[in-house]
């Protein structure tokens, strides 16, 4: 379709509205302008339904009375986050995150003033240490090849890998890598106790709810999540994995590049089980927090949190058995997140379906979601 | 139409790289700047403007693939082929259209000014600075030399010969070599020694790079060192220097200085905004001839020439609509209606209705003007004409009430009305009907280009705004067929109104001073309008400037400026301040009533925002006190005595 003629559509359904004239040619100009910087990438658009149609399109299907609030929503609230925003998370995660976990460790091991960065860095302990981490994917999500190129050079490609399910031939190869490096980079043979990973970077690109990290079961008395999973082997001596990490002085952290302080909260809340389980603690670290005053707010954001509300743009059929673990419904989003947030590959089902409803439903969302789910 | 950018939005400077769409965009009145009676390559051309004048693309005019692409072009394109003639007429092409000048560009990068943070024995610095612009004049002019001759860039270099190297402040190394090919070698080992020392903060282990204290490559690089195939080279050699603006303010002296004072060998331009001027500079004429140096203020320059920067204004504005819709052509000041005329509107009735009323109450009675307002009556048309005429008529009643005559009671002739009704009433009267009734003032492609200041970003500026809501009609005629793509008065106004709003609003962001200087151009503009909207219209059209003399201009440039505590230190600095940003243009050695006045006129744009006339002229003497006061209280309105 022509960028006029959408336009023309979208200031044609502009017009049925309460919005004053002159403001309609503002929110144009504006959505034409994002839509060519960002919304026009997203990624579940097809060709010929580009963001100002399908913005549009999205409007006509909602009250001519609401559309004023639901435009003036998209405009004020809506945070899309892009490819390369979220690529500049991935590549400042080891300089502004993972360095600095270890310069602190090499700092304190060291008694170097933490300022001396050149010191610390060049340091054989620091090193050694960077190399002895290994760094893991927790999904599909976690850019590890983006990681990997970002850090040609500092980190070795033996040293990272897309999932933390490593098979034991994996393990054992990553293991055997860390050992044959040493006379290369540090011109000696691996000491007996240097020949295990002492850091345990977990990487993934997004969690609104944490729920899927790790959650405590009261009934079962068990840990959930992939954090749970992941531990029960790390710490079963019977498996391969366990014997690659110097598990005494191994330090984890879960390193998330976008993450709310409500999965924060969700999964920190965990720990102690945790810990009280294996007698260890992560750290987890957020590259970006999103903080709670980011989520839609009944009595801040009473008009749109309302309109989200409505039956008429809620399908029932969004839920499955996985949204329920979440809450009741999801009008508000999954784990009633209550997010105004779009991410370039696929909208988190934690943001109000409003947004993403998904395709042929009776209301369908602006920036429609795969679901990760799909029945078959 | 396409209509997914704005063709006013992006800059011909940016375009560098793409040589055909950056001679698409240019306009080749802004060679005008080079009177063709002036001889172009005989004195260092010094061109500076604020941001947007148009240096960066008058010097991007003169490097190698451009000038390469307007040769092969000019015979498949008009516009190139009028680009060629004015260049040729200029001697940038040779009598066999051959390209006649070898453009080096160098823009400097506020790299340069890092030098002074290095830690190196007193007068390093400076040695360094000059052995950078050497190397970069030295590697800019090898690379241009290739793409004006058409040969492999660095590999054709060893065609090309430096006939002397030993001439004077030449470094001791570059003496043995004479193929270009080497001499580029030794600069490009010479660059990466300084850049290494520009990252090394300690200046450890670093070889020291050979320092200079004399710009060599200015006469290193005449046309007669140079041989190329074994033969003289016969293009003139141009090196420009652009963004001075970027060093400290001591290398900027010295360049400048130092290029002066050694006449060089080869053409030199520099080009700088307006900011990197001294403050004493600022204060100065700008427009200098001289036998070895010549300043060229574009501001200045197109100042008193109003019609020519119309034109070049309406050349670049058509030059990019042609270059973003190559479906057809079309006139950008044909999209704005430039008449109030046919235009009805109950607020036009309303104000008709309201002026007559004023006028017969208070003259009505009176026997002299009773033929004057009978004659008025008749009026029949327009209605936007009538109102004009009426509003003129009643300042012209207010000038003749306030003049004593014997003869009070005879009726004054038509003729003695034609008289007394020139265009400055007029335009006075627009403006009043637009100030007492929101009647629009500020549109038409010709106030649009006064609005710009003479500046060409300033226009732009406006244009794309005004762009824009051309689009919107499109859009909106996709829907209604009969909308028309025309913006008719009120809309454009309304348009350049809020712009003006909002680039005051953000000149704050700009410099933290600004919000003492926008409390002086606020005052000015205050008084401005009071003493424009004066029941007679005594100034008619108006006034937009204040003037103070020459000798208080002294004072300020000679002893405020240079003096902390002068009492007047701060409003010559806020002055200076204006004068780099655009937001005043002076005009010095202005005589007037036995007085020499330094001239103090507003960006027109602001004069939107007080209601004021765009045209030069009109302005009141205010001295140096009053300003101040207008510096720290803002304009306080004095009650008149009536007129």
């Amino acid at each position: 379709m022509k960028i006029e003629i959408a336009e023309a559509l979208l200031q044609r359904v502009l017009e049925k509205s309460t919005i004053r004239p002159e403001r309609i040619d503002g929110y144009r100009k504006y959505f034409q302008r994002m839509a060519k910087y960002k919304y026009d990438n997203y990624e579940q658009y097809a060709t010929d339904m580009r963001f100002l149609k399908k913005l549009a399109l999205w409007l006509n299907s909602i009250k001519e009375q609401d559309r004023e609030v639901a435009i003036e929503f998209i405009r004020r609230r809506l945070v899309f986050v892009s490819q390369s925003e979220m690529r500049l998370l991935v590549e400042a995660c080891y300089p502004d995150l993972i360095k600095a976990k270890l310069m602190e460790t090499i700092s304190e091991q060291k008694s170097i003033a933490p300022w001396s960065i050149r010191q610390i860095v060049q340091s054989e302990e620091y090193r050694i240490l960077l190399r002895r981490s290994l760094f893991l994917g927790m999904s599909d999500g976690a850019r590890i090849d983006e990681f990997r190129r970002a850090n040609t050079g500092k980190i070795s490609h033996e040293q990272i890998y897309q999932t933390y399910e490593l098979s034991d031939a994996r393990a054992q190869k990553m293991q055997k890598e860390l050992v044959e490096d040493f006379p290369n980079l540090f011109k000696r043979n691996a000491n007996s106790d240097e020949t295990t990973f002492q850091r345990l970077f977990l990487m993934d690109d997004f969690s609104a709810s944490g729920t899927s990290y790790l959650k405590y079961d009261k009934d079962t008395d068990v840990l959930k999540g992939k954090i749970g999973r992941f531990y029960e082997s790390l710490f079963d001596t019977k498996k391969e994995l366990s014997k690659i990490f110097d598990t005494k002085n191994l330090k984890v952290y879960i390193i998330i590049y976008l993450c709310t302080e409500q999965a924060l909260r969700a999964i920190e809340s965990n720990f102690n089980k945790l810990e009280e389980k294996f007698r260890h603690r992560p750290e987890l670290l957020a590259m970006h927090l999103i903080p709670d005053t980011f989520k839609l707010d009944p009595v801040k954001d009473k008009e749109i949190y309302e309109i989200c509300q409505k039956d008429e743009y809620y399908d029932k059929d969004i839920e499955n058995k996985h949204t329920g673990q979440g809450g009741a419904d999801v009008k508000m989003g999954f784990g009633k997140c209550a997010l105004p947030l779009i991410l370039h590959h696929n909208t988190p089902n934690n943001s109000v379906p409003i947004l993403w409803s998904y395709e042929n439903l009776r209301f369908e969302g602006l920036f429609q979601r795969i679901p990760r789910h799909v029945v078959l | 139409m396409r209509l997914d950018k704005n063709p006013f939005v992006t800059r011909a400077s940016e375009y560098i790289d793409l040589e055909e769409k950056f001679i698409q965009l240019f306009s080749t009145d802004i060679l005008q700047v080079f009177t063709k009676d002036h001889d172009l390559w005989t004195t260092v051309n010094i061109i500076r403007s604020s941001p947007g004048g148009g240096k960066t693309t008058l010097l991007k005019l003169f490097t190698p693939k451009v000038l390469h692409a307007i040769s092969l072009n000019r015979s498949h394109n008009e516009h190139v082929k009028d680009i060629f003639n004015e260049l040729k007429s200029r001697s940038v092409f040779d009598k066999h259209d051959r390209i006649n000048v070898v453009g080096a560009y160098i823009s400097f990068t506020s790299q340069y000014s890092t030098f002074e943070y290095l830690s190196l024995e007193p007068g390093q610095h400076e040695r360094i600075f000059f052995s950078l612009i050497n190397i970069r004049s030295i590697l800019s002019f090898l690379k241009a030399l290739c793409i004006t001759r058409e040969l492999a860039y660095p590999q054709g270099l060893d065609r090309v010969e430096i006939i002397d190297t030993t001439i004077s402040s030449v470094p001791a190394a570059l003496h043995m070599l004479s193929n270009a090919s080497e001499v580029y070698s030794w600069a490009i080992t010479q660059e990466e020694k300084i850049l290494d020392a520009i990252d090394n903060i300690n200046m450890k282990d670093v070889e020291q790079p050979a320092g200079a204290d004399e710009l060599y490559a200015l006469d290193l690089l005449a046309p007669k060192n140079i041989r190329i195939d074994g033969e003289i080279m016969r293009e003139r050699v141009l090196i420009m220097f652009d963004d001075v603006q970027n060093l400290s303010r001591s290398q900027r002296n010295k360049l400048g200085k130092t290029i002066v004072d050694k006449r060089p060998l080869v053409n030199t331009w520099i080009a700088e905004r307006l900011k990197a001027l001294t403050m004493e500079e600022a204060l100065s004429e700008g427009q200098i001839e001289g036998r070895d140096l010549r300043i060229i203020e574009l501001e200045k320059f197109w100042a008193p020439r109003s019609s020519q920067f119309e034109k070049f204004a309406r050349s670049v504005a058509n030059r990019r609509l042609e270059a973003a819709f190559t479906d057809q052509q079309y006139d950008f000041s044909s999209f704005l209606v430039a008449q109030m005329s046919g235009v009805h509107s109950a607020k036009l009735e309303k104000a008709l209705k309201n002026v007559k009323e004023r006028v017969k109450d208070k003259f009505g009675r009176m026997d002299q003007f009773r033929g004057w307002i009978t004659q008025k009556e008749e009026l029949e048309g327009d209605i936007f004409d009538q109102l004009i005429e009426w509003r003129v008529l009643e300042i012209i009643l207010h000038r003749e009430i306030n003049k004593s005559s014997l003869f009070s009671a005879i009726e004054l002739s038509e003729d003695e009305l034609e008289d007394r009704e020139g265009n400055d009433v007029k335009i006075a009267a627009q403006l009043f009907v637009h100030h007492e009734f929101s009647i629009p003032f500020y549109y038409g492609f010709e106030l649009v280009a006064r609005l710009s200041s003479s500046n060409i970003e300033q226009f732009l500026n406006i244009a794309a705004e005004l762009f824009e809501e051309i689009r919107s009609n499109s859009i909106k005629k996709v829907l209604r067929s009969q909308t028309s793509l025309h913006l008719f008065p009120e809309k454009q106004q309304q348009i350049i109104q809020k712009l003006a709003d909002e680039k005051w609003t953000n000149l704050d962001r700009r410099l933290y001073e600004f919000t003492e200087v926008k409390r002086l151009i606020d005052a000015i503009g205050e008084f401005c309008r009071d003493e424009t909207f004066v029941p007679n219209a005594w100034n008619a059209p108006g006034i937009n400037g204040v003037a103070i003399t020459m000798a208080e201009r002294n004072l300020l440039k000679d002893y405020a400026l240079k003096d902390p505590f002068h009492v007047y230190h701060h409003l010559a600095r806020s002055l200076v301040l204006c004068i780099s940003y655009n937001l005043i243009d002076i005009k010095l050695n202005y005589r007037c009533k036995g007085k020499d006045l330094m001239l103090i006129y507003l960006n027109r744009l602001y004069c939107a925002r007080y209601e004021l006339p765009l045209h030069n002229g009109r302005f009141k003497e205010r001295n140096l006190a009053t300003l101040l006061g207008y510096l720290n209280k803002g304009y306080q309105k004095q009650t008149k005595m009536k007129i």
